[in-house]
């Protein structure tokens, strides 16, 4: 009972702030700029694209269709939604530190693991609502704007869905995405508690995660030892679901590492928080 | 004064790195109190009160409050609490009614909205509760902090500094709320503050602390009137003035020629005594200013 009075607060007190639509509003405006800029431009976009293929394949059909317009969308944007996400989770513990919040809620009778979990809550539910609305503008209003069709994906080899085999894909690739952004709410998370400030957690989170990114890019030897314990390593691993064959032990294998990731940050914070002196 | 002991607390220590900050503290309030915690600026009276309320976890000693151990009994003992510690700060974004139903909710408290408006009414709020904290002044935020503590109907109290920003109005009319909350409530607080008069004027017993640790506790009344001056006698003969009070007393006398005043500790009816004999000896003596012994050594500290 006290459980759920505390994490609808939380809820509660992260859509009272304006900062929390400050990132509905930039992927609602973000998306809306592609699309009108694909809508103006897109064709030249798509023969530039295919410009080589275009010597050995015949397409045709709507090519410029919202599933292709979705497609890329989520190319782009899924390095700047865990600014987002850092943007508002980042806030959460060291945002009453700073505020000077705790020194009311901490003296009332909930215990600091509750709390803490909580508000962990709240944040992959607001995550969640991010990832959603992604989901929602980008396929909605890419099918409303530019129609169906089948879907080009240019990985090593060329993909070609058909309109009715594209839909789950993205539904699971939305999810995946999710389990990754959970990933980037659970590490802000802790820098929060770490941080009496809010800027701390966020230019942290984003630090960790650019600096983690380059070493699981970057093919040199020494990096090879600790790429498979990065989450940047896995959290692209939505693209695997617009492979033909998709190897669903490689997915597991990475959603296992990324949620290993969530239980491990969260359980540190939670010993760094119970044990932290208030002092602000 | 009831004969329970609200909180008990016994050879607690805090350090942050080398610093000292609570050093071996131990001292009781009895159900009823209200229960002066007197110390300078840095004495360790937040650090202890903080302790109190588990926002700091103490190096060693005993908490005891409504009679149950802090470190078992923590949501118990929340329950019955009221807690203002330092300065109130508020979501600024939020109205006085959300404030105080997402802190209490987020404490895990329920509270209704006839008892959010019936503590706003008690704090002098009423008419600026649905205005956005961020416009409140310094005050209004203290009545509001006020107002938190008392929510959830608490059996005791724990105020720290709680006429902090106030005007004098302000501190009068928190001082008579808090004495009814005393008087009228039956509620037994616990009353932080760096002001002497403050805690003479609201407590039945106090404790000083200095650099941590207790520099002494008692009954509020016996400490400071126990009938020992340190007297301030502006005269037009310094010297003369000493001699002649050195007759009467055996405790140092010092002198200042500069502003022509001789301080001497004198019992209450040495007094007019030490008057008599200056002006006998034609000694001009133009002001008389006692100040009571503990009075004293608290502003020495301060």
């Amino acid at each position: 009972m006290t459980f759920i009075l505390t994490t609808k607060t939380e809820l509660y007190k992260i859509f009272s702030r304006p900062r929390t639509y400050i990132a509905y509003a930039a992927i609602l405006i973000i998306i809306l700029a592609i699309q009108f800029a694909i809508y103006a431009d897109g064709q030249k976009l798509l023969d530039f694209t295919t410009q080589n293929l275009r010597e050995s394949f015949d397409f045709s059909g709507n090519l410029l269709n919202g599933y292709f317009i979705s497609y890329l969308i989520l190319n782009a944007l899924w390095v700047h939604i865990p600014l987002l996400v850092a943007l508002v989770v980042g806030d959460l513990l060291a945002g009453e530190a700073n505020m000077g919040t705790f020194r009311f809620i901490l003296t009332k009778p909930v215990s600091r693991i509750t709390l803490c979990t909580s508000k962990f809550i709240a944040a992959i539910l607001y995550s969640a609502s991010l990832i959603i609305l992604l989901g929602i503008l980008s396929l909605a209003l890419g099918v409303l704007l530019f129609g169906s069709g089948d879907l080009i994906v240019l990985r090593d080899t060329i993909n070609i869905f058909s309109e009715d085999d594209i839909l789950w894909r993205f539904i699971l690739a939305f999810a995946y995405g999710l389990l990754g952004m959970c990933v980037v709410a659970a590490l802000s998370f802790f820098l929060s508690a770490l941080s009496d400030n809010s800027i701390g957690p966020i230019i942290g989170t984003m630090t960790i995660i650019i600096a983690c990114t380059i070493f699981s890019s970057l093919d040199v030897s020494i990096f090879h030892y600790v790429r498979p314990f990065l989450f940047t390593t896995y959290i692209t691993e939505w693209r695997s679901f617009f492979d033909y064959q998709i190897d669903y032990q490689k997915i597991t294998k990475a959603s296992l590492v990324l949620l290993a990731h969530i239980v491990i940050l969260f359980s540190f914070t939670i010993y760094y928080f119970n044990k932290k002196d208030i002092l602000s | 004064m009831g004969d329970q002991q609200i909180i008990e607390v016994s050879k607690l220590y805090k350090t942050f790195g080398r610093t000292t900050v609570v050093n071996n503290l131990s001292f009781h309030v009895m159900q009823g109190d209200i229960y002066g915690f007197l110390g300078p600026n840095g004495a360790g009276k937040s650090t202890t009160l903080r302790m109190l309320v588990s926002l700091i976890k103490p190096d060693s000693g005993d908490i005891s409050i409504i009679g149950k151990d802090l470190h078992k009994n923590r949501p118990e003992i929340m329950r019955s609490c009221g807690i203002l510690i330092e300065r109130p700060d508020f979501y600024k974004y939020l109205n006085a009614i959300d404030n105080l139903k997402v802190i209490s909710n987020s404490g895990g408290v329920c509270v209704s909205r006839r008892r959010i408006h019936e503590v706003i009414e008690m704090v002098g709020l009423t008419g600026h509760e649905h205005k956005k904290v961020k416009t409140y002044s310094q005050g209004m935020k203290q009545r509001l902090g006020l107002a938190q503590a008392l929510l959830h109907n608490p059996a005791l109290l724990l105020l720290d500094e709680p006429s902090n920003g106030l005007d004098p109005q302000g501190i009068r009319e928190m001082r008579e709320l808090i004495i009814s909350l005393n008087k009228v409530h039956g509620k037994t607080i616990l009353l932080s503050s760096h002001l002497l008069y403050e805690i003479e004027l609201m407590a039945n017993r106090m404790l000083i602390i200095n650099k941590g640790a207790s520099v002494v506790e008692g009954d509020v009344f016996e400490l400071l009137n126990q009938g020992i001056y340190r007297v301030n006698f502006n005269v037009s003969d310094v010297i003369k003035a000493k001699e002649l009070l050195s007759r009467i007393t055996n405790e140092p006398i010092t002198t200042d020629q500069a502003t022509q005043t001789i301080t001497a500790t004198l019992s209450n009816h040495q007094i007019p005594v030490a008057n008599q004999l200056l002006v006998e000896h034609q000694i001009d003596v133009h002001a008389i200013k006692p100040l009571r012994a503990l009075e004293e050594y608290f502003l020495s500290l301060t």
